[in-house]
């Protein structure tokens, strides 16, 4: 008699009992390393904040592709810094999520730091995820959120630079339905440059903020969001502080 | 010396061998499992399947309502008037002189600019922050739209229900006049004399022959956030919605993945009533997947917590529950199905004494005519 036919048989149970048990979790979308970035979906299995920034960006849309090949965010930083690159959808439904960016070369001064990435591996796979889905925030010092941020407003393309930053768009999420005032001041000035009022702000909901910046000097800005909750009166407060250089070389 | 009789001892064996095999076999074959859920969550989503749309809202009275991802909001009003919302005191009000009429050639249309910008529209009663807005219709959704559903903590009660995927389109009825903010929108059907600034206050009252508001929402994302005065006995269609995923599971602000069970739970086995429930804990996780013949059979809503209570069922070829790190697979297995369902174990008891019987029965036949 042949020996193998037991070992053959085992064989056989083993593959069935695999096929029962279905296939392995696999695929290449989940959260991971991956060049020069961590990207992917956040494998499904904190504290929450009554006002969270979700984007600073500059007003630039790129209209040429709903989700083109490539992306690239492009910030100016005053001097030589960490900054901690987040991209994320404003409004999740695909639990997207890209950070730990590793750049090639050491963030610097000026517009010289440039942060891209294909869009095959993960984003074109997400089925109608567009471009103006996704929130960006260039964080500086710290990568967490916080009531005082810090960050670099990002130029988020695919080909074609913009020659000057004429405008910014702040995205938030509130926790809850609130009144809100949008205002932004230049650097140790009590009058703002800028001054939206929101009487009704859903909860749970993104909102932006746009800023007209075209007519604005270069320097130092901090935008202060004030206002309260609807149900509760608490009072809502976060600063988003930036440097609005208008020339981008 | 004498030989070792293996055939005798291979046939003496092999109904041990076979049962085990089969049991083994049984134990590990899990197959899609007709399971029942019954969550209470704070957010969920599902993908409607079927033939033709599915009504997910019922007609419900609001005490407000936010609209985001719209791609036209169009109105007949006969009376118009704007504000500035930079009038809006820190109390939210508005003094009535601060109301300017407005010039109307209806229908009045809202458009929302690029969406980037997150545009958006509020209204409310012009009464009072706490009188009734008005109903929204029935609100429907095409086979293929993603719908997720949130609820909020907050008083009043506060739900999000966003549809993604396929065109929605909502009809709301206001009762007398109310008021509507929207930012970064265009305008056309109403002159105002200044230039629209990116956020604008509204107070309108609608022409007695077209009482409603009809809202497009945008393909890729359409969001409704509802507020009520007081919990509604129904919110969510009860006939039952046809799905073929669901899912229970939130994002936090780190972009972390958590279970959205926020309260008791449970999974049950309609066919296999003795089968033991799976309890499930708040920060359970439950994935589904593989569903067939999946159904939505209600959303409720708890009046003292506001979260959502979810009766769902149907087949599952993915079930998994449990806490991060120890999720196990819950389809019940043939063993399971064996063990529970009496005729199939009649049967096999049959087979299992008909067996061994005709064996001796054969050996006492075979030396009786020897």
């Amino acid at each position: 008699m042949n020996g193998r036919g037991p070992w053959l048989a085992l064989a056989g149970l083993l593959a069935l009992h695999t096929s029962i048990a279905g296939p392995s979790q696999s695929g290449g979308l989940e959260y991971q390393k991956r060049a020069g970035r961590y990207e992917g979906i956040k494998p499904k299995p904190v504290a929450g904040y009554d006002i969270e920034l979700l984007s600073a960006r500059a007003d630039a849309p790129d209209t040429s592709d709903p989700m083109p090949d490539r992306l690239r965010i492009r910030f100016y930083l005053g001097s030589p810094s960490d900054a901690f690159i987040c991209v994320r959808e404003l409004d999740y439904r695909y639990y997207y999520w890209l950070d730990q960016v590793q750049p090639v070369v050491p963030w610097t001064s000026g517009f010289h730091n440039v942060f891209e990435w294909p869009s095959s591996d993960v984003l074109k796979q997400l089925a109608s995820l567009r471009m103006d889905d996704l929130g960006v925030t260039v964080r500086l010092d710290r990568p967490e959120p916080a009531a005082i941020e810090h960050v670099a407003p990002a130029i988020f393309y695919s080909s074609t630079l913009p020659a000057r930053v004429n405008g910014y768009l702040f995205s938030f999420r509130l926790n809850g339905s609130a009144h809100i005032t949008a205002s932004i001041f230049s650097a140790d000035k009590t009058e703002p440059v800028f001054r939206e009022v929101f009487p009704r702000k859903a909860g749970g909901a993104p909102f932006t903020v746009r800023w007209d910046a075209s007519a604005a000097p270069a320097g130092s800005y901090r935008l202060v969001i004030g206002g309260w909750f609807s149900d509760t009166n608490q009072a809502i407060s976060q600063t988003v502080t930036f440097f609005h250089q208008p020339v981008v070389q | 010396m004498r030989r070792i009789p293996w055939p005798r001892i291979a046939l003496l064996v092999s109904p041990t061998v076979v049962a085990g095999i089969l049991t083994l076999l049984l134990m590990n074959w899990k197959s899609p499992s007709h399971a029942q859920l019954q969550i209470s969550t704070g957010r969920f989503s599902f993908h409607v399947t079927g033939p033709e749309p599915a009504q997910v809202l019922d007609s419900v009275q609001l005490r407000s309502i936010t609209i985001e991802g719209y791609s036209t909001l169009e109105l007949n009003p006969d009376k118009a008037e704007s504000a500035n919302t930079a009038d809006f005191s820190t109390a939210g009000k508005m003094p009535e002189s601060a109301w300017k009429p407005v010039r109307l050639t209806p229908p009045v249309v809202f458009k929302a600019q690029q969406p980037s910008l997150e545009p958006s529209i509020t209204m409310e009663s012009a009464e009072t922050v706490s009188h009734p807005l008005g109903v929204l219709d029935r609100l429907w959704a095409r086979p293929g739209t993603q719908v997720t559903v949130n609820s909020s903590k907050s008083s009043p009660l506060q739900l999000s229900v966003r549809f993604s995927g396929q065109p929605t389109v909502a009809i709301l009825s206001p009762v007398g006049s109310f008021r509507l903010f929207c930012d970064y929108a265009q305008v056309s059907g109403a002159t105002l004399a200044r230039p629209l600034p990116d956020s604008q206050a509204f107070r309108f009252h609608l022409a007695g022959s077209r009482p409603q508001v009809q809202v497009r929402g945008a393909p890729n994302s359409f969001g409704l956030f509802l507020v009520f005065e007081n919990p509604p006995s129904t919110v969510f269609s009860r006939d039952g919605i046809p799905i073929d995923a669901i899912d229970f599971t939130r994002q936090t602000s780190q972009g972390k993945v958590e279970s959205s069970i926020v309260g008791a739970s449970e999974l049950s086995y309609p066919d296999d009533p003795k089968a033991d429930p799976v309890r499930l804990n708040p920060s359970d996780l439950v994935t589904l997947g593989d569903l067939s013949q999946f159904r939505i059979q209600r959303i409720a809503i708890d009046p003292s917590t506001h979260s959502l209570l979810v009766t769902a069922s149907g087949f599952a070829g993915t079930l998994r529950t449990g806490s991060i790190g120890f999720v196990r697979d819950r389809r019940l297995t043939r063993f399971d199905r064996l063990r529970h369902n009496p005729m199939l174990l009649l049967l096999f008891s049959v087979a299992g004494w008909a067996f061994p019987t005709t064996v001796a029965g054969y050996k006492l036949f075979k030396e009786l005519t020897q």
